[in-house]
């Protein structure tokens, strides 16, 4: 849990935008490489991908391919940019603990209305989110909330969607995604507290 | 329109919090500048080569074979082809967004990206196994998932039936 203490405070290694654990491991949270080997591999495919239009359609279709994605990737780079900033404030001055000390106890709509608002407001990746999850349960929120936390974390991360998705997805698409994603946190929370209804589903102990 | 109001609400949101930061005197503002400029450095160049990168692959991606297993066509077999495949897909989510967007280029349909995308964030067999099972431990994860496994093909039959 040492490693977990370190993130939250804001240490230089913790990760500010979600991006679904991609980047490091439990074992080396303090570790994120600038240059890790998925980024190097992505790249390679780039390039690879890039020489083969140039050799089957020729210079000028490689440059009309990069104009056309450099316009996309000016436009979003001001989200971007106020959504890191947004992220990096908001977890220095909302620790995680301050947050794991307003879920004990919640429990019901109420309960599960906060926990879909802080999963999708919550900065950071897995690391964050799911020991904050196991302090929830440690500190007595029912089984819904937990479950309403991490699927809106999952589905509604707002961080995560204006960095990583609305780079790539249309905007019109992304809206309409955000929008029949929103009652899911609160049916899959309802259903886990119908079904699954005095199970001790997450460990009470130390992880 | 609404892409001006919601950056606008962006910019917005973060100037509040800039402010709050600022007020309490204590580094936090100047802190989270640098925090903030450590994280665009690993992300600048990601989200760079993931646009590129979608925008070469779509040119190469088989037309044809794209829009009958994924296109607007290909109705509820290919919003179930692409539920089935998108928690497959490893790495993070330039990745996942980049084929997405690839594949959109190419021909597939918005349900059908819409069912992969979920299919990505609720199922990703990466974070799964290195963050979840771990922390959660199997039987809550076990529940999550059966309790999701709705969730993609349900909002890609959802967004098929929107028109969107």
């Amino acid at each position: 849990m040492k490693q977990e203490e370190r993130d939250s405070s804001g240490s230089a290694a913790g990760q500010l935008i979600p991006d679904i654990g991609s980047a490091r491991t439990p074992r080396h949270p303090a570790k994120r490489r600038m240059f890790d080997a998925g980024f190097l591999i992505i790249s390679a495919i780039m390039f690879l991908a890039a020489g083969i239009v140039y050799y089957r359609r020729g210079a000028q279709h490689v440059l009309d391919i990069l104009a056309k994605d450099s316009a996309l990737a000016i436009d979003i780079a001001p989200k971007v940019l106020a959504a890191v900033l947004l992220a990096a404030w908001l977890r220095r001055l909302l620790p995680k603990e301050v947050i794991a000390r307003h879920f004990g106890h919640r429990s019901g709509l109420r309960g599960m209305s906060l926990a879909v608002v802080a999963g999708a407001i919550l900065p950071g990746g897995p690391m964050t989110a799911f020991p904050l999850a196991v302090a929830f349960s440690q500190g007595g929120a029912a089984l819904s909330v937990i479950v309403a936390f991490l699927t809106s974390w999952l589905l509604l991360s707002a961080n995560r969607t204006i960095v990583w998705e609305m780079a790539f997805i249309d905007t019109h698409l992304v809206g309409w995604r955000l929008l029949l994603c929103l009652p899911v946190p609160f049916l899959l929370g309802l259903a886990a507290h119908h079904l699954y209804r005095g199970k001790a589903l997450i460990p009470d102990g130390k992880p | 329109m609404a892409l001006v109001i919601f950056t606008v609400f962006l910019w917005a949101a973060t100037m509040g919090m800039g402010v709050l930061a600022h007020r309490k005197h204590d580094g936090t503002f100047i802190a989270g500048f640098r925090d903030a400029a450590r994280e665009s450095l690993f992300i600048a160049p990601r989200i760079c080569v993931g646009i590129f990168g979608s925008g070469f692959i779509a040119e190469l991606l088989p037309r044809e074979m794209v829009s009958s297993l994924l296109g607007s066509g290909s109705g509820s077999p290919g919003i179930l082809i692409a539920s089935a495949v998108g928690g497959f897909v490893p790495g993070g989510p330039v990745v996942a967004f980049a084929i997405g967007a690839a594949a959109l280029k190419a021909g597939a349909g918005t349900p059908q990206i819409m069912a992969f995308v979920l299919s990505w964030l609720l199922f990703s067999f990466n974070r799964t196994l290195i963050w979840e099972l771990p922390v959660m431990r199997a039987r809550f994860t076990r529940a999550r998932i059966l309790l999701s496994a709705p969730v993609p093909v349900v909002i890609g039959h959802l967004t098929w039936l929107a028109g969107a």
